[in-house]
């Protein structure tokens, strides 16, 4: 079998048709009448890996906790807690204000993004 | 990367410059299927030059899932299957089985390797086959595709395939050993 095949492959070599050799150009000037291809970028947000978002709550729960154990050790209650923030107020309210709209730029600014590819 | 895949992702990327250098490359290929196909050279001219306008249009759809040549030559084989206006290319077979290639015609087989016009004698041989016949041996053995690549290509399936192939191959030496003996009778 192995033989007929081998036999047939020489047979049949070099006995591809030549085409006329005008084709080339023909086909050419086709595919310049064709628009440019471009490729399709595909934006695929990132989502938060699940051990991101647990690393996360553990923090937050810490820095709750050790904010709780620190009140209960030197014996803070809401009432003093409310007299020593008040000095700091302006800048709390300032880092309260800025980092929801910090997040609100970094959203439009991908949205934007996204409009342009 | 391969030359090939620089020139499809330079293609891809707005560069139709280098859409030439996959013509050069599958041009004649493509030309040969479609001239088995069609039975006309000038037909087979305006198959080729759809079938690389389609491909050319269709290359953000290929995957790379199998080899660029199969999934061209698929595009060719559709071209020119519709040029035919005929659904029915591959003509359907008897189930009788059909007997292996002789001693005797790969004898007269054989002594055509040495003859200078043995490609002129082929192409006449292929010419008088049935065009599916012709198809498959010019897809088997002269573009070396694999059954699974025929099968993509033409969409058979890979027991229709092999059944045709031997079939073919079969037909190919006794039309080819018919032809030297008429050469033969022709020169005494």
């Amino acid at each position: 079998m192995e033989d007929i095949d081998k036999l047939t492959r020489k047979l049949m070599e070099g006995t591809a048709e030549r085409p006329s050799p005008t084709l080339n150009e023909r086909i050419m000037r086709l595919i310049f009448s064709e628009k440019p291809l471009r490729k399709r970028i595909v934006y695929v947000e990132p989502l938060p890996r699940i051990g991101t978002i647990a690393g996360c709550i553990l923090v937050y729960l810490a820095v709750v906790l050790l904010l709780f154990v620190y009140c209960r050790v030197e014996g803070i209650t809401s009432g003093s807690l409310l007299e020593m923030l008040r000095p700091y107020s302006p800048l709390l309210l300032l880092a309260s204000c800025a980092i929801p709209l910090y997040l609100l730029g970094v959203w439009v600014d991908q949205r934007w993004r996204k409009h342009r590819i | 990367m391969t030359d090939e895949a620089q020139w499809i992702a330079n293609v891809l990327a707005g560069d139709r410059q280098s859409f030439a250098f996959l013509v050069s490359k599958y041009e004649r290929m493509a030309f040969t299927l479609a001239v088995r196909i069609v039975g006309n050279r000038e037909e087979a001219e305006e198959v080729v030059q759809d079938a690389f306008v389609k491909m050319y249009r269709s290359l953000p759809d290929f995957k790379g899932t199998c080899k660029f040549s199969s999934w061209f030559y698929q595009i060719v084989y559709h071209t020119a299957i519709s040029s035919l206006r005929s659904q029915h290319f591959f003509v359907d077979i008897e189930e009788a089985e059909a007997a292996d290639v002789t001693f005797a015609e790969q004898e007269s087989a054989s002594s055509l390797l040495e003859a200078k016009d043995r490609k002129e004698i082929i192409s006449q041989t292929l010419k008088a086959l049935p065009s599916d016949e012709a198809l498959l041996l010019t897809l088997f053995y002269l573009e070396e595709c694999t059954i699974e690549e025929i099968c993509q290509i033409t969409g058979l399936s890979t027991s229709n395939a092999k059944t045709k192939l031997f079939r073919a191959r079969k037909h190919f030496y006794t039309a080819l050993e018919k032809k030297m003996k008429q050469e033969t009778v022709n020169l005494l």
